[in-house]
């Protein structure tokens, strides 16, 4: 794992000023990744509604571990590990509760996964953006899990490759093999939407 | 494909996400300009990723508030200001208890300022055994308790008492100070 504190400095002074007292600064913390972790959160779990709890949860863990964080590593990569944690535990609750995460989607059951907005401007674009979206869910969901992962760190997560080698503890060279993989099975999954 | 192929491959990943360095870029460009196929590829990733962009959701936009205002109190906030805060208190305690009970032994005539320095001395007596507990230095203690002990046994529980607080104090400031460092480096 990466020795080198190359995080954004502006992560560690928001840090440190909280630390100090300054209690809203995490505001700021939460403002720059709230949107990441939603969507990192939503592609895990399949629901965003659950994917916006959980994020807060997330939030409310790190808020209160901020003192045990290690300025090593960046505060990205720690809040994405608390994040990817939280996931997997939430997915084997659900286990537990005989859902299997391995089921593709039920087309039926897919509409509490995604929200139309009744005042929507085009109720077909609406529609269309919702077929996308489960499809999309669907060539995550058909990913093997280490690739699931990896493209959902990178393209909901928005992480670097130097975030995700340090937050999966891989070599930068395995993440890139690893994400072309993956890319080359996303593109055969969505061959359909990318032929538009 | 051949294994230079699948080199530009990887490399035409790194350009989508912004990871490409410019020695990288060069020999790109220079592949791109003669091989169709790499061209359609790179087409299609960007294809995939516009998509995968397009499947984001937004984020309420009052979720920052609704989280600042349900954020839970953590334990470390209670600590840093409280522990502080009882540290100062018990010494300032001590140290009244410590002038009043010095004040009924002190030289008649002088005053409420009679007992001061005989605090004084006994303050710097315990600070003196305090940082000698965490050098090590046993020798500076038995000197100093052994001049309590002469002097009376209340003396002698409030040096031990003061020399308890001073070294909870210093402990602390190094814990703090350690833990400053930690998040600085």
């Amino acid at each position: 794992m990466s020795q080198e504190p190359p995080q954004p400095a502006e992560d560690l002074e928001l840090i440190q000023a909280v630390l100090q007292g300054d209690r809203e600064r995490f505001g700021e913390l939460v403002e720059r990744y709230q949107g990441r972790l939603v969507n990192h959160l939503f592609r895990m779990l399949r629901s965003v509604e659950e994917a916006r709890d959980l994020a807060q949860e997330v939030f409310f863990k790190v808020y209160q571990a901020l003192d045990r964080y290690d300025p090593r590593y960046r505060f990205s990569t720690w809040l994405f590990r608390v994040a990817q944690n939280a996931a997997i535990d939430r997915i084997r609750k659900r286990r537990l509760q005989t859902v299997s995460m391995d089921r593709q989607p039920d087309p039926e059951g897919g509409s509490r996964s995604w929200e139309f907005s009744a005042d929507g401007p085009d109720p077909y674009r609406e529609l269309r953006s919702h077929e996308l979206s489960l499809a999309i869910q669907r060539a995550i969901e058909g990913l093997p899990w280490e690739y699931r992962e990896l493209i959902v760190l990178r393209h909901y997560g928005e992480l670097s490759y130097g975030e995700i080698a340090e937050l999966k503890e891989m070599p930068l060279g395995t993440v890139k093999n690893k994400l072309f993989r993956a890319r080359q099975m996303m593109k055969e999954k969505l061959g359909d939407f990318l032929a538009e | 494909m051949n294994q230079e192929h699948d080199t530009y491959r990887l490399w035409l990943g790194a350009e989508l996400d912004g990871e490409l360095g410019p020695a990288e870029r060069r020999a790109l460009d220079g592949h791109l300009a003669g091989c169709e196929a790499c061209r359609g590829e790179r087409r299609a990733l960007a294809a995939l990723g516009r998509l995968l962009a397009a499947g984001r959701v937004a984020v309420e936009a009052d979720f920052r508030e609704r989280v600042m205002a349900d954020l839970p109190p953590a334990a470390w906030e209670a600590r840093t200001r409280r522990s502080w805060l009882a540290a100062a208190v018990l010494v300032a305690i001590l140290a009244g208890g410590a002038a009043l009970l010095l004040g009924t032994a002190a030289e008649p005539g002088l005053g409420v300022l009679g007992p001061l320095p005989v605090l004084l001395d006994l303050l710097a007596s315990s600070a003196l055994a305090g940082a000698g507990l965490l050098a090590a230095s046993w020798r500076g203690l038995g000197m100093a308790l052994q001049e309590a002990l002469q002097a009376s046994p209340w003396s002698f529980v409030v040096l031990g008492v003061l020399v308890v607080a001073v070294d909870l104090l210093l402990v602390l400031l190094l814990r703090r100070a350690a833990a400053r460092a930690s998040r600085s480096r």
